[in-house]
């Protein structure tokens, strides 16, 4: 077992598509965090997870996983993570019987009390076909079976998304609870930023497949605030401290990546603090500049 | 061992409806085939005449045919999977291609070994009723029907297998589809050489009422000798030895293989 401080680095990682680049892309996922992964559709998240799980190859770039080689140590890799994908990638006619016999030979750390525990919580029938099982059910088995080997990474691509509120607040709290001896890592991709905002400690933002911030979510969210204004008052406001401005009938609002520092120059000026979501939005319109 | 023990657990579990079906379709055939033996009078183990031996030399290659196309068939797991998911899923787990590609062979060889014992006790039944030995030739005949079988089976696999997600798989079933045809195509046109143009002459009656003339009759003992031949049984499960390799190689690559 390797010591690592990074359960994930990725460094200048370059993918190339008819159409569409990953475009060197860099961060790190330190050991014993959650970092949010979040990007509009089509932005190059689902990119970034295949090629850091060695499903695509990659053109360029560095991919470290538990402080091992994406690619050279991959079967070693592979016995230590788990991966939840947005849809359930079992057969429909295995039960959650079938998929603890097939998942206990695969994974020398299976824990099949753990994976019944899990079955039993999240009431699961054993014996029931999969393809009977509800879209919940389905996501809450392929948590089970994540969560059942000690893996100490869990790469997570949209596993929220189409859920209702409940069950994924029910998710949500089983991955804080996963991660509290502070040797495990979560890499969760979303666009539903309210999830991310409630468990990540970071948060990593691409766009078209760019990535434009990564970092703690507290300070992003901190440093980024919502000066609201009218349009008149936009001439006054420095080109350097904007991130796009939105308008509408009544004024303008204004995305600034400095709150504090906006918060002196413009005094008249009220400063909302910025959601996961806004920032989002925003930041997805900084060509533009100005929209609406 | 325990890898090997779920991934073969996970395909026989995958395959064993499909597999009980070929087993009743199977056994259906060799009943109807040993009806004429149990009824007529060949159940003479005493008195074995060259007329007996032909049928039931008939009847044991037309279930040994029928076992080599069941094992030899695709089993439908590689489609499952791409439909699945399971296929992109398989990337994520700690199995090696080579590990994969494995289990997967061996499923196949035990379909193959268990159609194989039921072509062989079909024939040995036929043995203890009418006294004719055909085993040889059952066993000899199998191996090759099973490896031209599987052979299609490989061009399918090798096709199919560059689907990704569903999506993609009905344009590659049609692409392996006309790929195997054209495999099937060449194997019969092969088969119609080995015959060394026989079959050709076979509609021809000659003077005496006979539908084979002397010679053909002769060419066709020589051939059935040849059948159940110990040369037979070497170039028959080289055959089949060549082709498993083939279907490991593409399965291996298969697993191998990343999304582009």
């Amino acid at each position: 077992m390797t010591d690592y401080e990074n359960a994930i680095e990725i460094k200048g990682l370059t993918k190339r598509y008819d159409g569409f680049t990953l475009d060197n892309i860099s961060f790190d996922v330190p050991k014993g965090c959650i970092m949010g992964f979040i990007g509009q559709n089509g932005a190059g998240k689902t990119t970034t997870i295949r090629s850091l799980l060695h499903i695509t190859d990659i053109d360029g770039g560095e991919i470290r996983l538990l402080g091992l080689d994406h690619v050279k140590d991959e079967t070693e890799i592979k016995k230590r993570i788990a991966v939840v994908f947005d849809e359930l990638p079992f057969h429909d006619v295995f039960n959650a019987k079938d998929m603890a016999r097939i998942f206990e030979g695969m994974y020398p750390a299976w824990d099949n009390a753990a994976y019944m525990q899990y079955i039993e919580r999240f009431q699961l029938p054993l014996k029931k076909k999969i393809g009977q099982f509800s879209k919940g059910m389905k996501m809450k088995l392929q948590i089970a079976c994540a969560l059942s080997h000690n893996a100490e990474l869990l790469v997570m691509d949209e596993a929220t998304t189409g859920l209702d509120p409940v069950v994924r607040d029910e998710i949500l709290h089983i991955f804080m609870e996963y991660l509290q001896n502070g040797e495990r890592s979560i890499l969760m991709s979303s666009h539903i930023t309210s999830d991310l905002e409630k468990i990540a400690d970071m948060v990593t933002f691409i766009d078209k497949g760019k990535l434009l911030l990564t970092g703690y979510k507290d300070e992003i969210i901190e440093r980024h605030g919502i000066l609201k204004c009218g349009k008149e008052k936009l001439t006054e406001i420095d080109a350097e401290d904007i991130v796009s401005i939105r308008t509408n009938n009544f004024g303008a609002e204004v995305m600034v990546h400095d709150r504090e520092n906006a918060g002196y120059k413009y005094r008249d000026c009220v400063i909302d603090p910025a959601s996961l979501d806004d920032i989002m939005l925003y930041y997805v319109h900084r060509a533009q500049k100005e929209w609406s | 061992m325990m890898l090997y023990r779920s991934l073969i657990y996970r395909e026989i579990k995958l395959t064993n409806k499909r597999f009980l079906i070929m087993l009743v379709l199977f056994l259906l055939t060799a009943l109807l085939l040993v009806i004429p033996l149990l009824l007529g009078s060949m159940v003479d183990p005493a008195a074995v005449d060259e007329e007996t031996f032909d049928v039931v030399l008939l009847l044991t290659l037309i279930l040994a045919a029928t076992g080599g196309v069941l094992a030899g068939t695709n089993n439908g797991i590689l489609k499952a999977d791409i439909a699945s998911g399971w296929k992109r899923y398989t990337k994520v787990l700690p199995a090696k291609p080579l590990q994969s590609a494995t289990a997967d062979v061996l499923v196949k060889l035990l379909w193959i070994g268990m159609f194989g014992l039921l072509s062989v006790g079909f024939a040995a039944l036929c043995l203890h009723l009418t006294g004719c030995n055909t085993i040889s030739h059952t066993v000899n005949s199998y191996l090759l029907i099973t490896a031209a079988t599987l052979l299609i089976d490989v061009v399918y696999t090798a096709i199919v297998s560059l689907a990704k997600t569903g999506k993609d798989l009905t344009k590659f079933i049609l692409i392996a589809t006309g790929g195997t045809f054209a495999v099937f195509a060449i194997l019969s046109r092969a088969g119609g050489f080995a015959f060394g143009g026989w079959m050709d002459n076979m509609p021809q009656t000659v003077d005496n009422g006979e539908m084979l003339t002397p010679e053909q009759q002769e060419q066709l003992m020589q051939m059935m000798n040849f059948l159940g031949s110990g040369t037979m049984t070497l170039i028959a499960a080289g055959s089949l030895a060549v082709v498993c390799a083939a279907f490991f190689l593409v399965l291996w690559k298969a697993y191998e293989r990343r999304e582009a």
